[in-house]
């Protein structure tokens, strides 16, 4: 496991030198790739959106509004659902091919576990997501969410730290707002960031 | 690259990607910018063409919205249905004539005034405005 590349910042987005193997699209199927891929639809996506969503009372509304009332809003709406379930999807299927071909093992486990803590975090954002909608279904989602944080020992202090207020169907999106946008997506970005590095300095996948 | 099998080079692919995200990025400078700049029709939560508005008999509603549509002697008129006892989500019964609310039973007549409570004010009417064509329904403060 030599480490290719250099210690440049540069260097490590476009290494010098990289495993011929690594190369070969079957070698990962470019999972993390799409994953990325997504994850940065999602985040110019989900910054247009920030201009006019309103987290509250006002969420459904204003979301009616941008997809109406507002040129392209229908679209960036429909852009950032459907990028954030391809990453679902996309990271699962990620984390499959990498039980498939064992770059779980030792010297790439800490990736592992940071793909594992990734996972969780796109599910979360997944899931926020839907919540912040306002609609009545998300209203269902988050009380199913709650009662399964309060099944968890100190679950009720959880909830309310990620939920808000106990009401589901009243302000508790601009407690979900600020965990999908700033948090969650924030951690996010920067495991990413760890996870990329690490592959390099693990010298890139071995082929299937 | 041990054996080079492939029709593209990695150096291919990379440009190829590059001039495809370019295209992409000049191509989104319209619709991004036009998106930035709609701030006007946000009052507005619905616009709809003048041609596609329903011109004949009762209420009708409007897609997946609150508003319902008919047409009166002075114009458009649009009603928001949202029930003025705890905001339940009323629909109109053509049959009955009235407007019924799911939650506690209230009833209005087809011009909004309350028939049977617990809801004691009118249903809110919301404000259509024409402009280019095409009615703009603003949700009543409610």
């Amino acid at each position: 496991m030599g480490k290719t590349g250099n210690d440049s910042f540069m260097g490590h987005i476009r290494p010098s030198q990289i495993r011929a193997g690594a190369l070969r699209l079957r070698a990962t199927f470019c999972l993390g790739g799409f994953s990325f891929l997504a994850f940065i639809v999602l985040a110019i996506t989900g910054v247009l959106l920030l201009f006019y969503y309103q987290p509250g009372d006002r969420a459904f509304a204003s979301l009616s509004e941008l997809d109406s009332a507002l040129p392209y809003g229908g679209l960036i709406r429909s852009l950032h659902f459907w990028a954030g379930q391809l990453m679902v999807i996309t990271v699962f299927l990620h984390m499959v091919r990498v039980v498939w071909s064992g770059a779980y093992r030792p010297l790439k486990e800490l990736n592992w576990v940071t793909g594992v803590v990734l996972f969780l975090l796109t599910v979360m954002l997944d899931y926020s997501g839907y919540l912040l909608r306002g609609g009545q279904e998300s209203g269902s989602a988050a009380t199913v969410g709650q009662a399964l944080f309060t099944a968890l020992p100190g679950g009720k202090a959880l909830a309310t730290v990620f939920f808000g207020r106990p009401s589901p169907f009243n302000g508790s999106t601009l407690s979900m707002f600020v965990w999908h946008v700033f948090i969650l997506a924030g951690a996010v970005s920067f495991l990413q960031m760890f996870h990329f590095w690490r592959i390099r300095r693990g010298g890139g996948v071995r082929p299937l | 690259m041990t054996r080079d099998r492939s029709l593209y080079s990695r150096r291919q692919v990379l440009s190829l990607g590059r001039k495809a995200l370019l295209v992409l990025g000049v191509g989104s400078i319209y619709p991004v910018s036009r998106y930035l700049r709609g701030k006007e029709d946000t009052l507005a939560i619905a616009r709809i063409p003048s041609s596609e508005l329903p011109l004949h008999g009762d209420w009708q509603r409007l897609g997946q919205t609150r508003f319902w549509l008919r047409q009166g002697n002075e114009g458009v008129e649009a009603m928001w249905a949202s029930c003025t006892h705890l905001g339940c989500e009323v629909s109109f019964d053509a049959r009955r004539d009235q407007w019924v609310c799911p939650c506690h039973g209230s009833l209005y007549s087809r011009d909004g005034q309350p028939v049977i409570g617990p809801a004691v004010n009118p249903l809110v009417r919301a404000e259509v405005k024409e402009k280019d064509g095409a009615y703009l329904l603003q949700q009543p403060p409610v």
